[in-house]
């Protein structure tokens, strides 16, 4: 029998539960440039992702998930959240707290939070979830997540083994495959790098919240520029920071290694992130830094014009773009890319 | 020499606010406590709607709310500037401009900023965002406070604790100390604010139209003022003014045919469109959803796990699910003929609500209809669109009262 999928949208949702209950992780993704069906349920000025996302589940593309975990993210996660619940199919739609403060109260209430879901998840499906499985669970993904920062680090020579096209594929390919069956595929993904040099060209730092098509990467790389890191919810900081497994508690070390991990815009952080974008644009020497935000994401809107500040004051160059997560307007943003890279 | 804002508000707090007294001691009131807010710069909070004042108004600290600064200046059409100078700075259009255009507020200086930007991120997500990008511009403190979308005894906690965390961090950053005793006093205030609001209520349920629809969208901040003793006067006032209407069969509306619950806000600069709807075309709004009141008592005993519970136990926090059921009890209780929900154009709380409102109203046959327009920004705004779909959902009353009739 094949086992359940539980889809989810966020990199803030522990996929070490969802192994330990036996079913595979799925990232909802989305590829629609047209919004038809979802634009009854979910205005036009919401996060394109979760309408796009939404078209796809109104379309019956996520017919075959048995549960989605949302996380209250933000306002359009939640607001996807009451549209599956009232118009999908999908009978096991979960709403996850997941704490903005990365301090001691909101580390012992993302606990909390996360043995509701395993309790959740173990009545719906029937499963027994216990500390062995999570534990197990947990090394699987530790060893994709050291995998993934190592090839990270090769980006940091001056002709990195793989563009930035490359890598996203690489990431976005965990969403085809177990862990176990990624952590092979990575492994002669790395042996296969060896001392290859790549292209070279002006080293860009790509910010923004999530990729799940490499058309972006592949459009700034056609104009003589390599993306040698990205500091994204689908790229960076979805491997960062490790569980330790060697932690009595094995929920707590979840719950630490997520909330803990460098922090999307939505997290309450005064300098974390900040002094790791400065330290990334001195080892990674980069050149500009291309902000890609999803339209109408208050977020990533807000906290780009504070980075687009302090780094214009370090004399770094920035641009920020918006999209919405569709395939169009290619040709404005390439002719924005190609003046940001002459200026540089 | 004083800003646009200063005067502006001046200004409105000498108006007379019109059908109802309690407008004007409103604004009396706001201009109040920006005028404590000039005077203690070095202790002054910006916040935002969603967060109880109750600490605050104990602590003794001046508190200025977001939606006074953008709602007096939208009132008078002193927004342009301010717009313009929020688009310099922001790379993006489309965000909620009843909150982002503090950001040009402040960038023009219209008032100092506050010491403190306290936020929480309850509802509309926004304003911490926006908080945020403040404190590292002026380099004032920033202060969040973390709202879970759960709503059990373990989220109560947790945000109580927060709060609790947030008195020590004001004691310790203004040298202020929070008194319990002060605190029970305010908190008896606030419970007896609401005991009114919810006699005002009751009045409006079982009464023909005693106050214009005006009065209550110009006055949404209302409950800002919980805990205070102007708080509590107004709503008094306000209640007694009504009942005195009740028992003298005072109608501001002579002839109003039909009654309507408004939902969320209204532009403020187009106040007169709401006298076209009731005058004109007969349609009293008879209750407002910015006038509910807080769901619960506030405990004395336990102030800080009972102001967490009046915060995860706003009708808008959670599942939009708790919204609708709200409305529909609130359409069925003041016997509504009609359900109107503005929207502002960039606000994705209001937009998103409403297929599941509309879709609950048609279930209990009550017409409803979403007006959009911008909230601040009166260059978007067209009168005689917005007169015209008036005049058509007054008609759909009306043949839907007719039919009724007709078919018994």
């Amino acid at each position: 029998m094949n086992a359940p999928v539980i889809g989810w949208g966020c990199s803030y949702v522990p996929e070490e539960i969802i192994l330990a209950a036996e079913c595979h992780s799925s990232r909802l993704i989305s590829d629609y440039n047209n919004i038809e069906l979802a634009e009854a349920f979910i205005p036009s000025n919401v996060c394109p992702y979760t309408r796009n996302v939404f078209e796809s589940t109104l379309k019956g593309d996520h017919d075959f998930l048995s549960g989605v975990i949302f996380t209250n993210s933000c306002q359009a996660c939640e607001f996807l959240y009451d549209n599956m619940k009232a118009c999908s199919t999908i009978k096991f739609c979960y709403m996850l707290d997941v704490p903005r403060r990365a301090d001691e109260h909101g580390l012992a209430f993302f606990r909390d939070r996360l043995d509701h879901l395993i309790r959740a998840i173990e009545t719906h499906f029937r499963v027994n979830i216990g500390e062995e499985e999570l534990k197990q669970a947990a090394i699987e993904l530790n060893d994709n997540r050291r995998r993934l920062l190592h090839i990270n680090e090769t980006r940091k020579t001056l002709n990195p083994p793989l563009t930035g096209t490359e890598f996203t594929a690489l990431v976005n390919i965990a969403n085809d495959m177990p862990p176990m069956e990624y952590s092979r595929y990575l492994a002669q993904y790395e042996q296969s790098l060896g001392e290859k040099l790549g292209k070279d060209g002006k080293r860009i730092l790509l910010m923004g919240s999530k990729l799940s098509h490499a058309y972006l990467p592949d459009l700034i790389e056609s104009e003589n520029a390599l993306i040698v890191y990205e500091d994204m919810c689908s790229h960076h900081r979805s491997f960062d920071g490790l569980v330790d497994t060697g932690e009595e508690d094995i929920l707590n070390a979840i719950a630490r290694r997520y909330l803990m991990k460098m922090p999307c815009p939505r997290m309450v952080d005064t300098s974390r992130h900040m002094l790791h974008l400065v330290r990334i644009i001195e080892e990674y020497n980069i050149d500009g830094i291309i902000y890609h935000s999803l339209k109408f994401c208050a977020s990533h809107t807000i906290k780009a014009t504070e980075i687009r500040d302090r780094m214009k004051a370090q004399g770094v160059p920035f641009l920020f773009i918006e999209g919405d997560y569709s395939f169009t307007s290619f040709e404005q943003i390439r002719n924005r890319i190609g003046t940001f890279l002459e200026i540089i | 020499m004083q800003s646009d804002f200063q005067r502006t508000l001046r200004l409105v707090s000498q108006l007379n606010g019109g059908d109802i007294r309690a407008v004007y001691s409103y604004n009396q009131a706001i201009y109040a406590k920006m005028r404590d807010y000039l005077a203690r710069p070095d202790k002054a909070i910006l916040t935002n709607l969603y967060m109880p004042q109750e600490i605050f108004i104990a602590m003794n600290l001046p508190t200025l709310f977001t939606e006074f600064i953008t709602g007096t200046l939208a009132a008078a059409k002193r927004t342009l500037d301010m717009i313009a100078a929020t688009e310099r700075v922001l790379q993006s259009s489309g965000l909620c401009n009843y909150i982002t255009s503090i950001i040009g507020f402040y960038e023009e200086g219209q008032l100092p900023p506050p010491k403190f930007f306290i936020a929480p991120s309850e509802i509309c997500e926004d304003p911490p965002k926006v908080f945020e990008y403040l404190s590292s511009r002026f380099g004032s403190s920033y202060y969040y406070i973390d709202i879970p979308f759960s709503e059990d005894e373990k989220t109560v906690a947790y945000v109580a604790r927060q709060l609790e965390d947030m008195v020590d961090y004001l004691e310790e950053h203004t040298g202020q100390r929070l008194s319990m005793k002060k605190l029970t006093k305010v908190i008896r205030l606030s419970n007896e604010a609401r005991y009114y609001g919810l006699k005002i209520r009751e009045l409006r349920k079982r009464n023909r139209p005693l106050m214009l629809g005006r009065g209550g969208v110009q006055i949404m901040g209302l409950y800002t003022l919980l805990g205070t003793r102007e708080g509590l006067d107004i709503l008094k006032d306000l209640y007694f003014t009504l009942k005195d209407r009740a028992a003298r069969g005072f109608k501001p509306l002579q002839d109003s045919e039909y009654r309507l619950y408004w939902i969320h806000q209204f532009p403020p600069y187009a106040i007169k469109i709401l006298d076209y709807l009731e005058r004109k075309l007969k349609a009293a709004i008879v209750v407002e959803e910015v006038m509910d009141v807080p769901s619960m008592d506030l405990d004395e005993e336990k102030p800080f796990i009972s102001l967490a519970r009046k915060i995860l136990s706003h009708p808008a926090h959670g599942t939009v699910a708790n919204r609708v059921n709200l409305a529909i009890e609130n359409a069925i209780e003041y016997q509504v003929d009609g359900v109107i929900n503005y929207s502002p154009i960039g606000c994705r709380l209001g937009r998103c609500g409403v297929p599941f409102l509309k879709e609950r109203f048609k279930q209990i046959d009550i017409p409803f209809i979403e007006l959009i327009s911008d909230s601040i920004d009166f260059r978007n705004y067209s009168e005689a669109q917005l007169q015209t779909r008036l005049e058509a959902f007054v008609e759909i009353m009306r043949n839907k009262r007719t039919l009724s009739a007709a078919i018994g």
